[in-house]
């Protein structure tokens, strides 16, 4: 009888180890030599550094007979750490074994002790025999994220991210992975979150369990097929706190661990009291264009620094939340920035008056951040319009007319809001031009206010209705100037110089009903008058006619109620 | 251009040769309420006023109650009822006519001088409202009323002191440019015309005779000035020539009246300059009066 031993020794461990528990061996699914292709993919890995090294011997040395090195489909064996020549072969005389050679994890086991690497052996009488060693091929490694992530900072709260990481085989290491937050750079903004940042996460019924009995410890027990661990981690609440989440098979980040790609919290937000309150659309009154005062919307995207954003949207909705207005704005982070939006949306037209809402979205890599919305209503000044207040002296009444000629506030509910910033183009008596010295606010308390009117004539359409009010304006403009009539010539509503020719250039004087007269119908938008005269500055059968029937309390009379601006709302 | 040459003397004439009263003034009172406790100095005409008050009255409160149903309809965005809006209209409407026409009765009533006087203290508060008082007090239609334009001028030189200065020079160039600008010949025919008749009247009293005579000549003689820019020259000179025989002859009438007969004698020395100036238009000297008048105002003036 003849005494023989046959060995295969993985990683210097004891027999009865590598029988029972065997080696837990990583996936090499790193990529040690930088060539961007993982390691198990790659047959030349310079400083590879996860095989194990596997000596193989039998005694004596000459051992006749036929050896049988099996290893499955987990693993792969390679002759040199680097790789480079796979060892494939598995029948071998005591000569051509291989003394050594590195066993790298190429496969996930599907469950611990899965893999083995035995050696049999057949000796010429046929006797029989084997060692082996037990492997676990297993991984960890996070799903969620892998790269930095930008977590949007809430309006309350914490920020938090649901990581995902995964263990195979899920039963490897006892089934616990330890969770704890590594700050990656100290010497940034980044703090740890406070005790209670880790929080069992419930998706579609699931609870992906959490232990927490000791908070400075908690754990997660891998789904029992897919071996997924997931926890709801919080973060600190200050754009610009980052960190990592490690994961590991001990406490404190010790044993076999993975690392997840960095979570940073930041924020894009409007600063709402920094932002005009409403946009107020008004006829300039030197150019006679529609325009509306730049609308200031204040922003910030944080952290102010170290981080680019990849695009800064602004769009603007309508209360039916189409988007009228979309623009890139600039991608550099820091606070307080600044857009003034024009008023005009996409095609150049100025908006209609109405409800609106700002909102500002942000993209970094594959994350989104949006702020909340900044509501705010587009007012449209109704210049143009006549305002009348009693004449009331003594024995006389009648009525004195003006027309709502410019708007001097801002965008703020309360300038809007205040007839101070209103100026009335009038003229007030004899001995007066007609000018635009009063403001509203002067105009309603000289005497009894008798309200806001205009043409019922004017057209429907917002964009035509908007053209005439322009025109209205350009033509009381031209009247800016002329005096009023003469006391004995106050029964008529204008003077030419001698007959009349149809323009404002041919009026000498006029008395205040004409100033709304003439401004709306030189450009042909009727105000007072009968289907056939109405127009005074057609011809003189038309101005005698407005002489003998317009006064201001007729022209108020033949006019519909109006409001200041619209929307109105009391 | 000839302006208007003011008559200083008169206008320093109080209020009381109108039976108008000169309080001192409570300053509790506004000064319109004052100046009608002032001008209107008989109960008939306090009580006339009163009841025009009341039809202001109800006008203004149709107004109000008008403007108030459709204003705060548009406000709060309910239905107009366009049924009471017409209602409404229709009540202002004949609300406005009942009180336009007391108005102008009213002022008939008191007076085109109390007007005028109305007119000059309304302007101190609200120059507006003075025009509209002109208006329905019938002082400012000069073009069609050449009474309204001979009493206008009257008022205007008598109480030019009382007058704001904006309310001096807007009558002023009122009559400037209506008498040198758009007169026509018949309405300077009817504003001679008028004033003759003014000064034939017995009744009329000298001072504002004497403004009359004042009034005469600056019609005339602006008017004349403007002749050799018209057409049918020879008709109108002779129109004129006969209006100066006209006004020679009434003008005569107050030879011997010792406060008129120097401004006749005034007058009749201004329109001797004119007739006797070396370059007269020749259509003016070509016309079949134009000896006569030179004779007569030879015989008048020595």
């Amino acid at each position: 009888m003849r005494v023989f031993r046959i060995d295969v020794k993985l990683a210097d461990m004891d027999e009865g180890v590598e029988d029972q528990t065997g080696l837990y061996l990583r996936l090499n699914d790193d990529d040690d030599d930088s060539d961007t292709e993982i390691d198990n993919q790659d047959n030349k890995v310079i400083g590879e550094d996860d095989l194990v090294r596997l000596e193989i011997s039998c005694e004596p040395g000459d051992l006749p007979g036929n050896f049988t090195l099996s290893w499955g489909n987990n693993i792969k064996l390679w002759e040199r750490t680097e790789k480079e020549t796979e060892i494939t072969q598995s029948q071998y005389t005591s000569e051509q074994l291989p003394e050594t050679c590195y066993v790298e994890g190429y496969n996930v086991s599907s469950t611990i002790k899965d893999t083995e690497i035995k050696l049999s052996y057949q000796a010429p009488d046929d006797t029989q025999a084997e060692d082996k060693a037990k492997i676990t091929v297993w991984n960890i490694k996070f799903n969620d994220p892998v790269i930095t992530q930008y977590i949007p900072r809430p309006e309350t709260g914490n920020p938090y991210y649901i990581v995902e990481a995964q263990m195979n085989p899920p039963d490897a290491f006892d089934g616990k992975l330890y969770w704890t937050w590594q700050d990656p750079s100290p010497s940034n903004t980044g703090q740890n979150p406070q005790g209670g940042f880790f929080q069992q996460y419930i998706e579609n019924g699931y609870i992906w369990n959490l232990n927490i009995s000791d908070p400075n410890h908690p754990f997660s027990i891998p789904h029992p097929q897919t071996g997924v661990v997931k926890c709801k981690f919080y973060l600190p609440n200050g754009a610009g706190d980052d960190g990592k989440v490690v994961v590991s098979t001990q406490p404190n980040g010790k044993g076999e661990k993975a690392i997840s790609g960095i979570i940073t919290v930041v924020e894009v937000k409007i600063e709402t009291q920094d932002c005009d309150e409403i946009q107020v659309q008004r006829v300039n009154t030197s150019s006679f264009i529609w325009e509306a005062i730049p609308f200031k919307i204040t922003y910030d995207i944080l952290p102010s620094s170290g981080w680019t954003p990849d695009e800064v949207i602004l769009k603007i909705f309508d209360s039916s939340d189409n988007v009228v207005f979309a623009k890139n704005l600039s991608n550099f982070p820091g606070n307080n920035q600044i857009y003034n939006w024009d008023g005009k949306d996409n095609s150049g037209q100025l908006v209609i008056y109405g409800n609106y809402k700002a909102k500002i979205k942000v993209k970094k890599n594959n994350s989104t951040m949006e702020t909340e919305e900044y509501q705010f209503t587009v007012y449209q000044i109704n210049q143009g319009n006549t305002v009348y207040y009693d004449l009331d002296k003594g024995p006389i009444y009648n009525q004195h007319a003006g027309l709502i000629y410019s708007y001097t506030g801002g965008n703020t509910l309360s300038e809007l809001q205040d007839d101070g910033n209103y100026k009335i183009c009038e003229v007030q008596g004899p001995d007066s031009v007609v000018g635009t010295d009063r403001t509203l606010y002067q105009f309603k308390t000289y005497s009894i206010f008798r309200g806001i009117w205009t043409s019922s004539y004017l057209p429907n359409d917002i964009f035509q209705n908007r053209q005439t009010r322009a025109q209205i304006i350009r033509n009381a403009t031209q009247l800016i100037g002329k005096p009023y009539v003469r006391k004995v010539e106050v029964h008529d509503v204008l003077i030419p110089n001698g007959t009349l020719d149809g323009t404002i250039d041919d009026i000498l004087r006029l008395r205040c009903d004409g100033v709304p007269e003439v401004s709306y119908e030189n450009s042909a938008d009727r105000l007072f008058g009968d289907d056939q005269r109405w127009n005074i500055m057609l011809n003189q059968e038309n101005l005698d006619y407005h002489n003998h029937y317009c006064t201001p309390l007729n022209q108020m009379l033949q006019s519909i109620p109006s409001v200041l601006y619209l929307p109105y709302s009391q | 251009m000839c302006r208007m040459i003011l008559l200083s003397l008169i206008s320093i004439l109080s209020l009381s040769s109108l039976g108008v009263h000169c309080e001192k003034e409570d300053k509790k009172i506004p000064l319109d309420s004052k100046f009608e406790q002032q001008i209107l100095t008989t109960p008939e005409e306090q009580q006339k006023y009163q009841k025009l008050k009341e039809y202001k009255e109800k006008l203004v409160n149709v107004i109000g109650e008008y403007t108030d149903y459709v204003q705060k309809s548009f406000e709060l965005n309910e239905p107009i009822d366009k049924e009471k809006v017409e209602q409404y209209k229709k009540q202002i409407s004949k609300y406005e006519k009942e009180y336009t026409e007391k108005l102008k009765e009213f002022f008939n009533f008191i007076g085109p001088e109390k007007v005028f006087l109305w007119a000059i203290e309304v302007d101190k508060t609200e120059p507006e409202a003075s025009g509209w008082i002109l208006f329905y007090g019938g002082l400012s239609d000069w073009k069609t009323n050449p009474q309204a334009f001979l009493n206008s001028y009257i008022y205007f030189n008598k109480y030019r002191e009382r007058m704001s200065e904006k309310f001096k020079n807007d009558t002023e160039e009122s009559i400037y440019d209506f008498t040198s600008k758009t007169m026509t010949l018949e309405q300077e025919k009817g504003t001679i015309n008028e004033a003759i008749k003014f000064l034939s009247n017995p009744k009329n009293q000298q001072e504002y005779k004497v403004i009359t005579m004042q009034f005469l000549w600056d019609v005339w003689n602006v008017f004349w000035t403007r002749v050799e820019k018209m057409d049918k020259k020879s008709e109108i000179y002779e129109e004129m020539n006969k209006q100066v025989l006209r006004i020679i002859e009434t003008a005569s009438q107050f030879n011997q009246d010792v406060v008129l007969a120097p401004k006749v004698e005034e007058l009749l020395e201004k329109f001797k300059g004119i007739y006797t100036k070396e370059e007269l238009p020749e259509d003016f000297k070509n016309s079949p009066s134009y000896l006569t008048v030179s004779q007569i105002l030879k015989t008048y003036i020595r």
